[in-house]
């Protein structure tokens, strides 16, 4: 069985009911910290529903995307950005911009594990929820959910009260995917998620991504290029801040056009 | 060099070992149950306690903390949180220089402040004088602390969509809280054992009051007139004094030491640990 044949099986036992999720679209966005320019002008297209990978070397500007898209950019001290993000034909790059309300829609994991230490794992997965001020016999359904959907749920369900930090880090970091699904975000950006991970957990979070696309639009940016080739519907290299070939993952792997982008994925610099 | 390097540690710890002993024994024998329920008694009349010096004590305490832990913490979280703006520079730099002032010249401004306007000694000039102490011990640790919380946990709560105060109280400060606890338990036994700043604001007492607009006793003040006293009761009663002292500022600690394992201890196990077996 082909590894997407058995992700398919997976998608349909655990899945969630299909949804339509908006398309994310980067306009010319430049960013700075301080005089340092991480982002060049880069556009860049993600459809509804699928996911999309955002490749390429070190410091190439890959999480000051996604740390554009929702926000967190501008709170490093001294950065700024400039242009123009759109996501489901909101234009959410603005200074009138509801930061909070967009954070909500457009969920992240980071590349580590980060539970609330003071939390346990109920209310860790529950947390992005009570801070929308949804009632409590409410959260509680929705974390089952959210932990049944990361396949998490098996492992914890008799130590939903005990703290997160007793997980090992493969659960730590599907603890964390589940909350930031149980706001079911429309939008869900991934920041290299498994580069912490052992083999095992990375397939869990792979095979989970696979199935997330269903209702959700994803970026993931990964510095695993079999990753991105095997989770990705398209894949985008960037380098020094702007996006130098965006195609469906096969053709951007096998031909690349770009001397630049074939120099990068046969491993010749990054 | 072990050698070298325990022999300096025994050196460090003799001091504190000598004067616990000295305390302990002579206090311990001086006490009891009078000390703890009656007020002193007149000079060279044996008998007596030091029951308003020990309520004096924690009135003056619980005063001092309400002023100085919620703006305490409040700044220090304000100086972590904001730590590269110009206030908060200029915040920190007033808060070091406050905490090197030398205790009686907070008294001193308390006394102008409060006491020569009300034209009467009180408790309350004792607890405000106190706070103002405690404030930027406070404030310096709870920034110290706060900044150690990884800024990987505060990106993660924003990204949920918490908002910055929410993020600030309910994820940083409690994530600090083990420390910012102790640090609160230091600067409490601190104050509690001051005397300077409260000679001429809370100024003592030889009875018993719980007014917060008249004079009231206070341990460090009854042990600084009791030590002084040509009568043996009385500087008995001083050692007891110093003894209590010294139990109710390893009592705080102990406590607090406490509370925080029990809630790491439920937090690890779980409710579902009485179930299990």
């Amino acid at each position: 069985m082909t590894v997407s044949a058995r992700f398919a099986v997976l998608g349909s036992t655990l899945g969630a009911p299909p949804r339509p999720a908006p398309s994310v679209q980067v306009d010319e966005l430049s960013a700075w910290y301080g005089a340092r320019r991480a982002l060049n002008a880069l556009s860049l297209h993600a459809s509804g529903n699928t996911v999309t990978a955002v490749i390429g070397p070190s410091g190439c500007g890959k999480s000051t995307l996604l740390r554009c898209i929702n926000r967190l950019h501008e709170l490093t001290p001294g950065a700024r950005m400039q242009g123009r993000i759109v996501i489901d034909g909101d234009a959410v790059s603005t200074a009138s911009t509801d930061v909070i309300a967009l954070r909500r829609r457009v969920g992240m994991v980071f590349q580590r594990p980060t539970p609330f230490p003071t939390l346990s794992i109920a209310e860790n997965v529950g947390a992005g929820l009570r801070a929308a001020g949804m009632p409590r016999a409410e959260i509680a359904d929705r974390v089952e959910a959210a932990l049944r959907r990361t396949g998490l749920w098996p492992e914890i369900e008799d130590r939903l009260s005990g703290s997160a930090l007793a997980l090992s880090g493969g659960q730590q970091q599907r603890l964390c995917v589940a909350r930031a699904l149980a706001t079911s975000p429309d939008v869900l950006l991934l920041d290299e998620p498994t580069a912490s991970l052992d083999p095992v957990s990375t397939q869990r979070i792979e095979e989970l991504m696979y199935e997330l696309r269903g209702s959700m639009t994803i970026i993931l940016v990964t510095h695993n290029l079999q990753q991105a080739a095997r989770v990705a519907d398209r894949t985008a290299f960037v380098l020094d801040g702007c996006v130098v070939e965006h195609d469906v993952s096969r053709a951007l792997f096998t031909t690349p056009r770009d001397p630049r982008t074939e120099a990068y994925v046969t491993g010749r610099f990054g | 060099m072990q050698g070298l390097l325990w022999t300096a540690a025994m050196l460090a710890v003799l001091p504190l070992v000598a004067i616990v002993t000295h305390i302990v024994g002579s206090g311990f024998a001086a006490l009891s149950t009078s000390l703890f329920f009656k007020s002193p008694a007149p000079a060279g009349v044996s008998g007596g306690g030091m029951a308003n010096g020990i309520a004096g004590t924690l009135l003056l305490v619980a005063m001092a903390s309400v002023i100085g832990l919620p703006f305490g913490i409040g700044a220090g979280l304000f100086l972590a949180e904001r730590a590269g703006t110009r206030l908060a520079r200029i915040t920190r730099f007033i808060a070091d220089v406050l905490s090197g002032l030398p205790s009686i010249v907070l008294g001193i401004v308390a006394w102008e402040l409060i006491v020569r306007p009300s034209g009467q000694f009180s408790a309350i000039a004792g607890g405000v004088a106190l706070g103002a102490l405690m404030l930027p011990l406070v404030a310096r640790a709870t920034e110290e602390m706060v900044r150690l919380v990884p800024n990987a946990l505060r990106e993660s709560a924003l990204a949920l969509g918490y908002s910055q105060w929410r993020t600030s109280l309910t994820v940083v400060l409690r994530t600090a809280l083990p420390g910012v606890l102790t640090a609160v338990l230091v600067a409490l036994a601190r104050v509690a054992g001051e005397t300077a700043p409260l000679l001429f604001t809370a100024l003592g007492n030889a009875y018993w009051s719980l007014n917060p607009t008249e004079p009231i006793a206070a341990l460090p003040l009854q042990i600084f007139s009791y030590a002084q006293s040509p009568y043996d009761d009385q500087r008995a009663q001083a050692w007891a004094g110093a003894f209590l002292l010294l139990v109710l500022i390893a009592g705080l600690s102990l406590i607090a030491r406490l509370v925080v394992r029990a809630r790491q201890r439920l937090l690890r196990a779980g409710p579902s640990r009485t179930d299990a077996s």
